[in-house]
């Protein structure tokens, strides 16, 4: 029988406390000094198990506010329409989210033909970052006709979500489908995902449908490998 | 903050996607040279040829030295949700789906399998490693661990596979030979385990080219929100 370093056996247990969400997307780690007086183990052992969930991704430490919990559990199946906002409150934690681009412009051929639009018709384009404090999840480009929303430049789409205010529209949602592929890191992604180049992320396409089978919004989310667990509900 | 999804190359980008679209290019069909595009969007040859790498990192072109630039093969869509493995969902898809023994031998479990089998580092496991192929294209690799010889072909209904992680991966020297990719190529990998009377019995690591595959899945709205 052989045994684990004591810091290896600690990290394991931490590891699947996140894993299993226990410790949730975002949720701040007890201090050293608290671990080592729960588990009755010593400081050296509980850093060195915290550096090397750091390195796996799992947790990052923020100078001047504590070590957090860096992966958000996706869940997968079904379970009805997923937005991000309701992954987050599944994490135990309230979304937000830092906007990047919100425009309004032409559909051009692509959104047209996805949308059922003219090419010169309006659509919305909403780019934003999901995160919570410095840690940030994932980018989300979010597209749908211009005119489905009524004055839909009064919304705040860092607050609210997007399914919401469609609801509130009285849009009947239907399905949605989606697509999910694994791909590099572009340089700019890598960037503001705090990750390297070229590191595996997914890229995930969510085509929600209303019940006349129109397409009404299109996301596609990148996201980190390292910062997923995908399980089935 | 530097640009992203926005600016010059984003917008050759769409320039891109729109002259596929409005040629109706399919999947081998040949795009213009670079020369001819960054005449036509009028930008700069090495701003176009940028904005083609990655088209291609992202599997939607590809690119052939002293060739041309090609549409990628349309990748395969397996539904991740009606079956728990990939093999079940490979299985069960519309493409012509084959599964053969590629090669057995004892060998020491990763780290998935470890977590996964609960045993102990230095114990060399039966590996049995199976290719997957769909349309006669190499798209996944299937690696069964036991700790006990066991025949996995065995129909008995007790047998109950279950999904146990799902991620993305790197491909790593062997990975990238058996599915004729490069090394650290990215992949998609399944931790499956098998269990009988909720015994483990095995755990399979899939590892599936992220170039070829894609998975989607349908949600139906529920009635509460």
């Amino acid at each position: 029988m052989h045994t684990l370093p004591l810091y290896l056996d600690f990290a394991n247990m931490l590891r699947s406390k996140i894993e299993t969400g226990i410790y949730k997307y975002g949720q701040m780690l007890p201090t050293e000094q608290e671990l080592a007086n729960i588990y009755g183990l010593d400081r050296k052992t509980i850093r060195k198990a915290k550096l090397l969930l750091a390195e796996e991704g799992w947790i990052k430490s923020i100078q001047g506010k504590g070590t957090f919990v860096n992966k958000a559990r996706l869940p997968f199946g079904s379970n009805g329409i997923n937005g991000f906002t309701s992954i987050s409150i599944k994490n135990g934690l309230m979304p937000k989210s830092q906007l990047l681009i919100q425009e309004r412009r032409k559909a051009g051929t692509k959104y047209a033909k996805l949308f059922n639009l003219h090419k010169e018709d309006d659509i919305l384009r909403i780019l934003r970052i999901r995160q919570n404090d410095d840690l940030p999840l994932a980018v989300e480009d979010t597209y749908l006709p211009y005119a489905l929303i009524p004055d839909v430049e009064k919304y705040d789409f860092t607050l609210q979500s997007l399914m919401h205010i469609m609801l509130s529209c009285g849009i009947i949602l239907d399905h949605v489908h989606t697509v999910i592929k694994g791909r590099k890191s572009s340089n700019e992604l890598a960037n503001v995902l705090q990750i390297e180049e070229d590191t595996p992320m997914f890229e995930i396409a969510y085509f929600t449908y209303d019940t006349k089978q129109h397409c009404v919004e299109y996301t596609v989310s990148y996201s980190p490998d390292s910062r997923i667990i995908f399980e089935k509900e | 903050m530097k640009k992203i999804l926005s600016g010059l190359q984003y917008e050759i980008m769409e320039k891109i996607e729109t002259y596929i679209l409005e040629h109706d290019l399919k999947e081998n069909d040949k795009l213009p040279s670079e020369r001819m595009l960054s005449e036509l969007f009028h930008v700069s040859r090495q701003t176009l040829h940028d904005t083609i790498v990655k088209l291609c990192n992202e599997h939607r072109l590809k690119s052939y030295q002293g060739k041309g630039t090609f549409i990628a093969a349309t990748p395969f869509r397996i539904d991740f949700q009606t079956y728990s493995i990939f093999r079940l969902c490979a299985q069960s898809s519309i493409y012509t789906y084959e599964r053969y023994h590629y090669m057995h031998e004892k060998r020491y479990p990763d780290h998935d399998v470890i977590q996964q089998l609960q045993i102990n580092a230095r114990e060399k496991l039966y590996t049995t490693i199976n290719i997957i192929q769909l349309n006669h294209d190499i798209i996944a690799m299937e690696t069964n661990y036991s700790s006990e010889q066991f025949n996995n072909e065995l129909q008995d209904t007790n047998l109950i596979y279950k999904r146990k992680k799902f991620s993305l991966s790197e491909a790593t020297k062997e990975e990238a030979l058996v599915l004729g990719i490069a090394e650290k190529a990215i992949v998609f990998v399944e931790v499956s385990n098998l269990y009988r009377n909720e015994q483990i019995l095995q755990c399979t690591k899939t590892i599936v080219n992220a170039a070829k595959v894609q998975f989607t899945m349908d949600d139906y709205h529920k009635e509460t929100i």
